[in-house]
């Protein structure tokens, strides 16, 4: 397994690269509230690649990269002159309309190509597992320099980014500084997207920025947030994908989603505290038991109505205490319904002894006759129809137990659930008649 | 006056076009004598019109250039199937959107069980069949058997068989005709068959490594043995542990050859070849997936051809016994 936490090393690098300069560049793209930037920028860029590709040159080839690039430029115009005084129109529209058209018309262009829509494909979706050392170094370089670029001239970068009405009084030229810092972004971003893909792009520019955003308003501290938090999603991404053995780019994408929420957590928690420390608690009771109770209640109707759908909180409860569903169903059909649990868990033991084997044979690791090899596969299949067949059985019989189940759990489960809801939200109408002040979650 | 006059024109075209679209033999020319065949793939396209020969116009819905999974169905799609007689498809769930097609172009006798639908995987053996069947099934592993037949030239046989039992009856006229057409292609077929074989014989049973599981016919006719997938579940991207386990035993097993189509990516299939020294061979799964294969014998002598000189220059030894 070495070889796997070996092909992870240049990655990380790649993805330590990806951290730094997205951190940093998604703090301007969220105060200019171009969040989708990234996306069209990157899909003007593919529609470039695209041209070039028609008139006869590689995907590869220079005169790819300079096609894409002159696009880029070609975006970056567009974007630093769409931008309107207090227009009606949000930058966000034309960016969505930009990314749009150009996708379409990528579409359309390759349409007739061999292998067209794969080479789209491939612009967009990068995979972090497979960029090369010398990749990841061409990256280092690239970033490096639009970092020098933004460090330079990050007093005016900054403030058109966050107060452009004081930029504006101070006069500078902002359409110009605009039309440079999307060439910079669209650099980065067309770089990053053939290496990362979309999404991965996507996560390591917003979330950590938002982060940031969460707990500071200047801009030091937001950034050491996000390079922190980047940095941390990219280890615990990496290293979960090797050690649950998932696709690596989703899952630090995931990891990413999660970050989020933690940060979030973490930003409304203290305040949260301090209300419940100051005898506000009953309130988050209450409020709790409503969502429960109302959690309850629907539950049960559902089972009353249609006891035979799938109804995953009296599976959990199942889990948790067989003697549930065991108390409805005879003796004979208790004894079926235990043989199926114990005979499913048996087969999955059993077929991943299988399936070791049969890897190990098809890779000669094992020699075995032809018959034997025959025979191995039919009981694969064999053993895992069984284990089917088990399952159904332990399905019908749950069915058979939630039908008889229908009233008698419904009935008593509906009426406390109404008896509880209806308490919890006399309690919290009680408690807001009391405070006229409507709190909000986050401020 | 001109909102009214408006008025007229719209409704005029909005019912100009829902003839247009629903109009049932939209594109026949009451004089067509020729059999008109859709076909799913381009593999099928040939293989009809070997036995059709100028008696048949046959079009296929797919190009071999792209992943026949996922297809967008355009309204020329729509138009070509409402004036077909036959349509011909792989089945053994292949074209996930095959149903819907048909549905959508609406020509009756088109539909699954009517007399212009044939299935062509009909009479052919299958392989991968013990795949278990009762339980979902992840990602599109095919729960029928494995769908890429036409990769044994052998398959030819039984699937002319029914492509001349279909036309036959569509023509009971030409029949002899269709008859003497699919003999002819079949010996060419067999005599092609016998130097491919004769190609690769000395290569039998070497070890290679296929992207997805597509290649189970061919490499069974040819000799290879498949011993892993670069993608284990389709669609899913390979996970590192994955890639890792793969890189450890082709290297410790000296597998050298990693097939693939030309469609998918090779960013994984070329970390491999640098990791463990092995060569990425893009096969074509079907005529006209790369340019220049126009029939469906020019497939095989395309894919043995790219095959055999990727095993010369890999250097695998020949065997010198002919076969095991």
């Amino acid at each position: 397994m070495n070889q796997a936490l070996e092909l992870l090393t240049v990655p990380f690098f790649a993805c330590l690269l990806l951290t730094g300069i997205h951190a940093y560049l998604g703090l301007h793209v969220i105060e200019r509230g171009v969040i989708f930037v990234d996306l069209a920028l990157a899909q003007i860029a593919a529609l470039g690649v695209t041209f070039a590709f028609l008139a006869g040159y590689g995907l590869q080839s220079t005169a790819a990269y300079f096609t894409s690039l002159a696009f880029t430029f070609l975006g970056a115009a567009i974007f630093s002159l769409s931008r309107m005084k207090g227009g009606r129109i949000p930058q966000e529209a034309i960016i969505g309309i930009v990314y749009a058209v150009s996708a379409g018309a990528a579409v359309l262009a390759v349409d007739r190509a061999p292998h067209g829509a794969e080479h789209i494909k491939y612009i967009l979706v990068g995979s972090i597992l497979t960029v090369s050392a010398q990749e990841t170094f061409t990256l280092l370089l690239l970033y490096g320099g639009i970092g020098l670029f933004h460090w330079v001239f990050r007093h005016r970068l900054l403030l058109i980014s966050l107060d452009p009405q004081e930029a504006d009084r101070q006069g500078l030229w902002i359409r110009f500084w605009d039309f440079l810092f999307y060439i910079s972004f669209g650099f980065v971003v067309t770089s990053s997207v053939q290496i990362a893909g979309v999404l991965l792009v996507f996560s390591y520019l917003i979330v950590p920025a938002v982060c940031g955003s969460f707990f500071s308003v200047r801009v030091g501290p937001r950034l050491a947030i996000g390079w922190v938090l980047g940095f941390a999603a990219s280890v615990v991404g990496l290293s979960g994908s090797y050690v649950w053995d998932l696709p690596t780019g989703a899952t630090v994408v995931c990891t990413f989603g999660l970050i989020l929420i933690l940060s979030a957590i973490a930003r409304i928690l203290p305040r949260h505290l301090s209300r419940i420390r100051a005898g506000e608690g009953h309130r988050y009771l209450w409020g709790t038991v409503m969502g429960c109770s109302a959690l309850l209640l629907l539950g049960a109707l559902y089972v009353m109505i249609h006891p035979r759908g799938s109804h995953p909180w009296l599976d959990l409860a199942d889990r948790a205490v067989p003697e549930i569903n065991l108390a409805f169903l005879s003796r004979v059909e208790r004894e079926t319904y235990l043989h199926s649990i114990d005979s499913i868990r048996r087969a999955e033991a059993e077929l991943k002894r299988l399936q070791d084997m049969h890897l190990k044979v098809t890779w000669g690791e094992m020699e075995i006759s032809a018959e034997m090899k025959g025979r191995l596969l039919q009981t694969l299949a064999g053993r895992t129809e069984i284990a089917w067949g088990d399952r159904m059985v332990l399905g019908t019989l749950r069915e058979k137990a939630r039908v008889r189940q229908r009233f008698i759990l419904g009935l008593p489960a509906a009426v406390i659930g109404a008896g509880l809801l209806w308490m919890s939200f006399r309690r919290l109408m009680y408690y807001r008649s009391k405070r006229s002040k409507v709190p909000s979650l986050f401020v | 006056m001109q909102s009214l006059l408006l008025k007229l024109v719209t409704k005029a075209a909005i019912l100009l076009l829902t003839c247009w679209v629903f109009w049932p033999s939209w594109g026949i020319p009451e004089t067509a004598k020729k059999i008109r065949v859709v076909t799913t793939t381009p593999d099928l396209k040939a293989l009809v019109e070997a036995v059709g020969g100028d008696r048949v116009e046959a079009e296929s819905i797919t190009t071999g250039d792209k992943d026949p999974h996922d297809l967008e169905i355009r309204p020329s799609h729509l138009v070509k199937l409402k004036g077909a007689e036959l349509f011909v498809r792989i089945g053994l769930d292949h074209e996930p959107w095959a149903g819907r097609l048909l549905q959508r172009a609406g020509n009756a006798r088109l539909f699954p069980g009517g007399e212009g639908h044939l299935d062509a995987s009909r009479d052919v053996p299958l392989l991968e069949t013990e795949v278990p069947r009762a339980g979902r099934t992840p990602g599109h592993i095919h729960g029928f058997g494995n769908t890429h037949y036409w990769l044994d030239p052998a398959n030819a046989r039984p699937i002319t068989a029914n492509i001349l039992k279909a036309f036959s009856r569509l023509s009971p006229g030409d029949a002899d005709r269709f008859g003497q057409n699919r003999a002819t292609f079949l010996d060419r077929v067999d005599r092609a068959l016998e130097r491919w074989l004769r190609e690769t014989a000395p290569y039998h049973g070497t070890r290679v490594v296929s992207y997805h599981n597509s290649w189970p016919y061919f490499a069974k006719r040819f000799g290879l043995e498949v011993v892993g997938f670069v993608e284990a579940n389709p669609g899913v991207p390979p996970s590192p542990a994955h890639i890792g386990s793969l890189i450890e035993r082709m290297s410790h097993h000296q597998v050298k050859i990693i097939v693939m189509e030309p469609y998918f990516s090779d960013s994984v299939p070329r970390l491999l070849a640098e990791k463990t020294g092995a060569a990425v061979v893009k096969l074509s799964p079907s005529v006209g997936g790369t340019e220049g294969i126009a029939d469906y014998i020019a497939l095989f002598d395309y894919d043995i051809s790219r095959l055999v000189s990727a095993f010369r220059e890999a250097g695998i030894p020949k065997r010198q016994e002919s076969g095991r």
